[in-house]
């Protein structure tokens, strides 16, 4: 059995903990990619997903298998997000600058430590607006189908198939540019 | 849209594989035809080899490695109660009130009523089907006396048969009555 299908037949049999269990350790990465690529700080993502997991736990009342798990936890994951950032902007507008300065030599000492692959993709990743973006993670690294992303985003078909192809043809421009030397 | 710029909108999914049969053919026709479709497939396919769908996942793998979800078992989820329910389950409540109050008006009516109660008779269509007891109580004798009278001559009459202990109870009553009278 998948494991969308084990946990619902967990959670049909009453077993909460061992259906979470399941959809920790399959969603895992997902949850916190996706809350990375919002929040784009590891702590951050890594305190969000803790915190999506336990709003599943409390909310596995409202959850009826209408959609998939995935598509549920990423409307979780996703509304976090959004208000983490919303938070983040309005306390940000109140820091100090010597205070920026600090977080900004924090960035740069832990850019060093990435691997040269991470570096990149998170360099290719910045240069997508966020539809574009999530459009091209869903669909290429998570094989999701447009229906599938289109109730996830709340986008049309058509708008995703678009999101997706601008997205591919502006990597591709990057990696031109790239390899001529315009970007390091 | 013309059908250039439509054809280069399939190219990622075709070279990620993840096109329809009937798509596929309208690819391949026009790669086989269009030169600057055919760069285009190239460039994109670049984008797809850089970014493998497999080094993302190992990298967010990683990522998601030391995100420790732990569920408080104090934490138990709380019972909700969706908005709506409430409104239905007040409602309800109001419901079974109200027939509970309803039910009890009723039977206490009935109750008043049998306290006042009147003893209606019903006339029988033939003398026989009266009891003896019916026949000893006052009401009867009073209301239908000269109803089971009259019956009980029809009945003669016809040649039916009697219920013995009327007979006699009938019996008794004529003679106690024409005694009653020579008395008088």
């Amino acid at each position: 059995m998948k494991p969308e299908q084990d946990i619902l037949y967990l959670l049909e049999k009453g077993k909460t903990h061992e259906a979470m269990s399941i959809m920790m350790s399959n969603y895992k990465r997902f949850v916190h990619s996706t809350a990375m690529r919002y929040l784009k700080d590891d702590d951050d993502a890594k305190d969000l997903t803790q915190e999506v997991f336990i709003k599943a736990y409390n909310s596995l009342d409202y959850f009826r298998g209408d959609s998939k798990i995935q598509t549920w936890l990423y409307a979780i994951t996703r509304n976090l997000c959004l208000n983490a950032l919303d938070k983040k902007k309005r306390k940000g507008n109140m820091i100090h600058l010597d205070t920026l300065e600090v977080f900004s030599n924090e960035k740069s000492d832990s850019l060093v430590n990435e691997s040269e692959f991470t570096h990149f993709f998170k360099q290719c990743m910045s240069i997508l607006p966020e539809k574009q973006r999530e459009t091209f993670i869903l669909r290429h690294v998570e094989e999701l189908s447009y229906e599938e992303i289109s109730e996830m985003l709340g986008t049309s078909i058509g708008g995703l198939k678009a999101n997706y192809y601008q997205a591919v043809q502006k990597l591709s421009l990057y990696l031109s540019s790239k390899k001529e030397g315009n970007i390091q | 849209m013309n059908n250039h710029e439509y054809i280069e909108q399939l190219l990622p999914d075709y070279i990620n594989g993840t096109l329809s049969e009937a798509d596929i053919y309208i690819v391949e026709q026009a790669l086989a035809t269009s030169k600057d479709l055919q760069q285009k497939h190239d460039e994109y396919a670049q984008v797809f080899s850089a970014l493998k769908k497999e080094d993302i996942i190992q990298l967010m793998n990683q990522e998601a490695e030391s995100v420790d979800v732990i569920i408080p078992l104090k934490a138990k989820k709380k019972m909700v109660i969706p908005k709506i329910m409430i409104g239905t389950t007040t409602s309800i409540a109001a419901c079974l009130l109200l027939w509970v109050g309803i039910n009890n008006q009723i039977s206490s009516n009935v109750q008043n009523v049998d306290v006042k109660k009147i003893p209606t008779i019903e006339l029988a269509e033939t003398i026989d089907e009266y009891t003896p007891l019916e026949l000893q109580s006052e009401d009867v004798e009073e209301v239908i006396l000269d109803e089971i009278l009259t019956l009980y001559v029809s009945d003669i009459e016809s040649g039916k048969e009697i219920n013995p202990l009327l007979e006699k109870e009938i019996t008794d009553y004529l003679l106690q009555e024409s005694s009653d009278e020579e008395i008088l």
